[in-house]
């Protein structure tokens, strides 16, 4: 039991625990990206499937991560290009969109790994190649802190960046101001001059590059392998963290590493033979929550707008 | 006359079994590295070597395909038919009665024959514990051996695929060989859950090294890959499981292969490559199970390149001790097959840190 | 009009599907150099022997219950997508009660399938709730509810019904009071197609005779106008996502006492996500659920025997599903013909 509590407070665990989070924090800022623009991007989970899957096939072929990773990210930004495509010329919808990607994900890489390699459960006969570990010269050699922060995969480090990049993106930068206006109020922002396409499709393109990102950290890091479904739900995963933690980037981080924390967690208490079933439960029942006071508050603020337009109108009586 | 007819009959009788038809139903699919994998090695060498006409079906993780699926393959006209693991037992009790006139083997669990009607079935099992009383000690050995990659704590780690009597019977012949050198040995036992879910495998040993184990035991089918990957990642030792893993990912991986220090073999091909010889010449005993152990080959530990640079003489000595002691009968080794739950759960809190 | 409407739709189906078809063949061209072979067992495979045919029927029965549930609340255009944690809580419900119910014949399999239905009902009241109380995404929160219905259910059957001397992650054996009966003697059919059937019926009655099912189609077509006339449309909201609930928690019982006899998935077994294309080709209408769940239960079968005769990974089925939902939900695909079709019919009307 103690050993179990020093392992949880250990410096080691928050170092997984970062790690856990990384592929659920780029999924959820790649939900970000595209909820900021009214688009609830359900095809995340397909999106990463893809990018681990080519990050894996590219890096056996050509003998570079770094390809490899181009390609993952490429596969997720071109399918997310076609999600894009269907729903906004071909007016798909795009909660159905999205369930079909994530189908054809699951089904096309799968297919494909059988193709390249025969087998049809796991790359693990490809020898492929991963992305390299990064210790951080000043941050090392500090005591605890040193071992939780450095020699993290470099996509982990993206990640964390990504955070302030994408807040910087969404609250800072006109492009930004132009996805929140298309997420609020499309007619509205159709009628100042805004594309509303053209935003959506910049959001879906940002956000496929999110989950690119997340997917080539999966095969090309976190394993060093690509196997059926790997994606394990993280890309729902990420949309719940998104949900989690409102309109905002760092909202969305908190949200992954609750979910990242719980995770890391559930390995831990294994050894004392604690259901892992409860703790990944956890952060599901909180997001949930969570969504009801966001949707609570949402009401009472409209509640509150009614009021003061009706006493507007009694006064103008 | 009558000479020449036996003869002629008999020329026949090869003939007709010289390309036996054997088909192989998977219940996942191959790449694990290990057992399934291993399986698939006996039917390539029963073909070479046997000349039979074999098959290998890959019914993957959907469980509402692999009734049809035997079913389908009885239909055709298949001599025998081979299945692996617990999860089709209940399915082939039910489909052999129905094909009295096809052979059937069904390897790492028994049928239940006081069914009846099921005298075309033959089971296989192994004495995994055995096994794996080589391998627990060979791990308390080098906990506190001070070698390379290891630290002063007697503490040694254990991934099992489920929580189940087959992944259990492993367990309780690694902690009773652990105990056997390290009375304090302790064991961090750990449960994927699952049998393909190599990044659950990964994390959950990632975490047992964190906990001051330096050597793991991987007992965990596609699952176990993670294993392999977590001792090179943390500079940890492992031991394979089922096939000769060491060998298997050296090609693709030849550092990971050096972090694994011998492999506890569960001989699935040879005991498959056994049982169609025995099939071809009538001696398979079908409607009966049998329980291959170290002594008949059905277990062992992989004495490979890397076993014997990477472990010390006299190490690998007291392993061939006791081997010779379970031959000769002076170890029992327990089983966890008619042991009680009460009984397992004692054993596995008895070396829990 | 209306007339124009269905041949449109039945076209556009029809060319949908032989079009995924051509992509398959085409990408099976690429896979191996017996393209055609693979191709005909998948064509023609699930009808070749009468196991096959078995195997087809089965396969079909969850595909009909999870098309009706899905069904029900799109109608409502209601985008709960928990069809899958509400079959995945239903079995294990129906675990329960198979095990502790008292044994006794027929009667135990009526009260399996009603606890198996009552709590996939209450799996989807909850999204249902907080839709129509505080108008919280029901998309995301039946997501989610997926996932607390896995980890939950896992949690019940592993920790609480688990056959300990079973070789795998399973709960005990239900008693035989709890099987559905063989219908052959040599064919492992069970009679959950006929049920599944049965409930095609009783969900068409509800939609289109009852005014339940007035008011729920009504709140589809329109919600404000069906608040403006009268209908009260959060109660919409949630008794329609109810009886989706319970038709999903029913295939989850009928799956264990007719397939397995025991809860056997540490995965969930993707019903809930089938239902969704079942429900678009049979444009959310129960009768025609039965159709197009046979379809893609043959598209699957087919897939399977052409895996087991050749080899190629039958994944190659998922694909073509993908190809097919995108391909039918795609309003402006063949959009010109429809426009064409429609000003010929007006033009036609002048004549």
């Amino acid at each position: 039991m103690n050993e179990v509590i020093k392992s949880i407070l250990s410096a080691q665990f928050f170092y997984s625990v970062l790690r856990v989070t990384t592929p659920v924090l780029f999924a959820a800022l790649g939900a970000l990206l595209s909820d900021v623009a009214g688009v609830i991007n359900i095809a995340l989970e397909g999106l990463m499937l893809m990018s681990a899957f080519w990050g894996v096939m590219v890096s056996a072929w050509t003998g570079s991560a770094w390809i490899g990773l181009l390609a993952g990210v490429t596969s997720a930004v071109l399918l997310s290009l076609a999600l894009a495509y269907f729903h906004l010329n071909l007016k798909t919808d795009l909660i159905l969109a999205g369930i079909a990607l994530n189908m054809f994900a699951s089904g096309s890489t799968v297919f494909l790994l059988y193709l390249f390699s025969g087998d049809k459960g796991s790359s693990s006969s490809v020898k492929s190649y991963v992305l390299p570990n990064v210790d951080i010269p000043g941050i090392k050699n500090i005591p605890i802190l040193g071992d939780i922060l450095s020699g993290h995969h470099v996509l982990t480090y993206i990640a964390f960046l990504s955070v302030f990049v994408v807040q910087y993106l969404i609250y800072k930068t006109p492009l930004g101001l132009r996805m929140r206006a298309v997420g609020e109020n499309p007619n509205a922002a159709q009628s100042v001059g805004i594309s509303v396409k053209r935003i959506k499709y910049t959001s879906l393109v940002l956000s496929g590059l999110m989950a690119g990102l997340g997917g080539a950290f999966l095969s090309m890091g976190y394993v060093s392998w690509f196997a059926r479904d790997m994606t394990n739900g993280r890309g729902f995963i990420g949309l719940a963290a998104q949900a989690l933690g409102g309109k905002s980037a760092y909202g969305s981080m908190w949200g992954a590493l609750l979910f990242g924390a719980a995770e890391a967690t559930s390995y831990t208490l294994q050894a004392i033979r604690i259901p892992s079933e409860f703790t990944n439960m956890l952060p599901f029942i909180f997001t949930i929550i969570a969504l009801i006071i966001y949707a609570r508050a949402k009401i009472m603020q409209i509640k509150k707008i009614r009021e003061k337009q009706t006493s507007h109108e009694e006064v103008g009586l | 006359m009558k000479k020449l007819l036996v003869v002629l009959l008999a020329v026949l009788v090869v003939m007709a079994f010289a390309n036996l038809k054997v088909a192989l139903l998977i219940n996942g699919t191959l790449g694990d590295k290990s057992f399934f994998d291993s399986a698939a090695r006996g039917i390539k060498m029963a073909e070479e070597k046997l000349g039979i006409d074999g098959k290998i079906i890959e019914m993957g993780y959907d469980q509402s395909a692999w009734r049809p699926t035997l079913e389908d393959i009885a239909d055709q006209d298949y001599d025998v038919i081979i299945v692996g693991t617990w999860q089709m037992k209940e399915i082939l009790e039910d489909v052999a009665p129905m094909y009295p006139e096809k052979k059937f083997i069904i390897f790492d669990t028994s049928v239940d024959y006081s069914l009846g009607d099921l005298d075309n079935v033959y089971s296989i099992l192994y004495k995994q514990n055995e096994g794996s009383f080589l391998v627990g000690a060979l791990a308390a050995m080098i906990t506190t051996s001070g070698m390379p990659k290891t630290n002063p704590q007697p503490i040694i780690g254990f991934l099992g695929g489920m929580d189940i009597p087959v992944i259990n019977d492993f367990l309780v012949g690694y902690i009773e060989g652990a105990k056997y050198i390290n009375p304090n040995i302790k064991i961090i036992i750990s449960y994927a859950g699952a049998f393909n879910d190599p990044a659950k495998g990964k994390e959950l040993v990632l975490a047992q090294y964190r906990q001051g184990a330096d050597i793991s035991f991987n007992v965990a089918g596609e699952t176990g890959i993670g294993l392999l990957e977590a001792a090179k990642e943390m500079d940890k030792w492992a031991i394979g499981v089922d096939s000769d893993q060491a060998l298997a990912v050296e090609d693709q991986d030849p550092v990971k292969a050096q972090h694994i220090v011998t492999s506890m073999m569960k001989n699935v091909d040879l005991s498959i490559y056994r049982a169609l010889k025995l099939t071809i010449e009538g001696k398979c005993p079908y409607g009966k199970a049998e329980a291959l152990g170290i002594a008949e080959k059905g277990v062992g530990i992989a004495d490979n390149k890397y076993y014997r640079q990477i472990v010390p003489k006299k190490f690998r000595d007291k392993i061939k001790e006791i081997e010779n002691l379970i031959l000769e009968g002076k170890i029992k080794v327990d089983t966890v097959f008619g042991m009680s739950r009460k009984k397992l759960d004692e054993l596995r809190n008895s070396v829990r840190p | 009009m209306r007339r124009d409407r269905i041949i449109f739709e039945t076209v556009r189906t029809t060319l949908t599907i032989l079009i995924a078809l051509l992509i398959g063949y085409v990408i099976l061209l690429f896979a191996t150099d017996k393209a055609n072979e693979a191709f005909k067992w998948f064509l023609l495979g699930p009808l070749s022997t009468k196991r096959r045919i078995v195997e087809l029927l089965n396969r079909t029965t969850p595909l009909i219950f999870t098309g009706l549930a899905v069904s029900v609340v799109f109608q409502a255009e209601i985008f709960n997508i928990g069809a899958e944690g509400q079959l995945f809580f239903g079995a294990v419900a129906a675990t329960f009660a198979a095990l502790y119910f008292p044994h006794i014949k027929f009667l135990q399999i009526i009260l399996v399938m009603l606890f198996a239905m009552a709590a996939g009902g209450a799996w989807a009241a909850v999204p249902a709730y907080m839709k129509a109380k505080w108008n919280a995404s029901e998309l995301v929160s039946s997501l989610m509810m997926n996932y607390v219905a896995f980890f939950f259910g896992l949690y019940l059957v592993n920790y609480h019904m688990r056959d300990v001397n079973a070789g795998a992650l399973v709960s005990y054996r239900f008693p035989r009071t709890a099987w559905l009966p063989r219908m052959l003697r040599r064919y492992n059919l069970h009679p959950g197609i006929l049920i599944a059937i049965g409930f095609a019926l009783l969900v068409w009655f509800f939609l289109y005779r009852t005014k339940y099912g007035y008011e729920l189609r009504m709140v589809g077509k329109n919600k404000e106008f069906a608040r403006f006339s009268g209908i009260k449309v959060e109660n919409v909201v949630i008794y329609s996502q109810i009886i989706s609930g319970m038709i999903a928690g029913l295939a989850g019982a009928i799956e264990l006492m007719g397939l397995y006899k025991r809860f056997v998935w540490q995965m969930t077994p993707g019903y809930g996500f089938d239902g969704i294309i079942v429900a678009l080709l049979a444009r959310n209408n129960p009768l025609m659920v039965i159709p197009a769940a046979l379809f893609i239960s043959y598209l699957r079968t087919g897939s399977y025997v052409m895996g087991r005769m050749t080899g190629i990974a039958p994944e190659i089925v998922v694909m073509l599903q993908a190809i097919m939902i995108l391909l039918i939900t795609a309003e402006a695909f063949l959009a010109f013909w429809k426009r064409r079709m429609i000003e010929k019919s007006a033009m036609s009307r002048e004549e």
